[in-house]
């Protein structure tokens, strides 16, 4: 839960948008995370405007441009989680869900993870996250953190062209990932937010242009190495991090997976997900 | 006239491994430096002697080679004094001075 203040027009319009599905909660309640995102005092209110992040009323960034407030917000509350929701293990992974099962897409950027999770959304699958995916240490479990799906560069028009069932925001063009834009997460995502899911399937994505649709078996040791890199904090958890790790590896099945076209991307992890 | 000084190994003080095994390799975390290894079954082999009691090169090589079922011959030995060598450096083990 977020409590999140601001008067930037661009921000409420988005949030508006993209978060149109989540229930808002009484200004009283409680809140994980109290975030505010606003415009410096001063001549930067309106000269070359900034925007301005405060968490807990302490800035943690430098001010970016007003034009990119918009993404700002998204990677300020991705950097929440990663930093203060300690009580998961918190994977730099996407993930969606099938028939109770969760597939988990530990990937770097630019490996086609958000691009794989927005089509995953739209097609059968249920959003778990774009961005961080958050283990339960008591049970294994993943538990849903369905917010809008960042889309970089060419990928924004693949999935405009892929889905044009999807409300993508507009784009930001010259942030520091270059140009960005944010697709709404389905509203069953959004209900199901409470839902948790057994992690089934892990997945290392690679786009590869003119490649066919393929998943190679990883073995398990190596899955685990590969994943623990993709953990912001696997270090913290010490050797309870190390057990909960072992037994993702130990319930699911591990690929390396390499795609350039969403259609056999998808009829593959349905297969996988049938099976 | 002595023969060059065998050097015997032990676990690095303040360390404490958690092990898993799939098929032929080790993931092996060591509690007290926050790292984990990835290791083949014959470095596995090693790290588990070692921490079993402390033992050189040519003591290890018996009993990995046992434990193994591979011949205690010369290729093995170098092969050791190797993975010795790369856990002195990783902070796994120490010589024992003892």
């Amino acid at each position: 839960m977020t409590r999140l203040k601001t008067t930037i027009p661009s921000v409420v319009d988005s949030l508006a948008l993209l978060y149109a599905d989540f229930p808002l909660e009484s200004p009283d309640g409680f809140a994980d995370f109290h975030v505010r995102l606003t415009t410096p005092m001063g001549m930067r209110r309106w000269w070359r405007p900034q925007a301005l992040f405060f968490f807990d009323d302490q800035s943690p960034f430098e001010p970016l441009p007003l034009r990119v407030a918009v993404p700002f917000l998204e990677w300020s509350l991705n950097w929440c989680v990663s930093h203060h929701a300690h009580q998961y293990l918190i994977i730099h992974a996407g993930a969606a869900e099938r028939g109770g099962r969760a597939l988990l897409l530990p990937a770097p950027p630019g490996s086609g993870k958000s691009t794989l999770c927005a089509a995953l959304a739209h097609r059968g699958w249920r959003l778990l996250s774009d961005e961080l995916v958050l283990v339960r240490p008591q049970d294994g479990r993943v538990t849903p953190l369905p917010r809008p799906v960042s889309l970089k560069e060419r990928s924004i028009q693949v999935i405009r062209d892929y889905l044009p069932e999807a409300t993508i925001g507009p784009a930001t063009t010259d942030t520091r990932k270059g140009t960005v834009a944010l697709v709404r997460p389905p509203r069953d995502a959004v209900a199901r937010a409470l839902e948790s899911a057994a992690p089934a399937w892990i997945i290392f994505p690679s786009y590869q242009p003119q490649t066919r649709a393929q998943l190679e078996p990883l073995p398990k040791a190596r899955a685990f190495l590969r994943i623990a890199e993709s953990c912001f904090n696997y270090s913290l958890h010490g050797a309870r991090g190390f057990e909960l790790l072992a037994h993702l590896i130990d319930i699911c099945d591990s690929y390396e997976f390499s795609y350039s076209d969403l259609d056999r991307a998808i009829t593959l992890f349905d297969s996988i997900a049938s099976a | 006239m002595s023969g060059p000084r065998r050097v015997a190994w032990k676990l690095s003080g303040g360390s404490s491994l958690l092990w898993r095994r799939w098929n032929d390799e080790y993931v092996v975390h060591n509690a007290g430096s926050g790292d984990t290894h990835l290791l083949d079954l014959l470095a596995g082999e090693v790290l588990k002697q070692l921490e079993a009691s402390s033992a050189d090169a040519q003591g290890l090589t018996r009993r990995v080679a046992s434990a193994l079922e591979l011949p205690a011959d010369v290729v093995l030995v170098q092969h050791i004094e190797k993975l010795l060598a790369d856990f002195d450096q990783l902070g796994l083990i120490d010589p024992d001075e003892g």
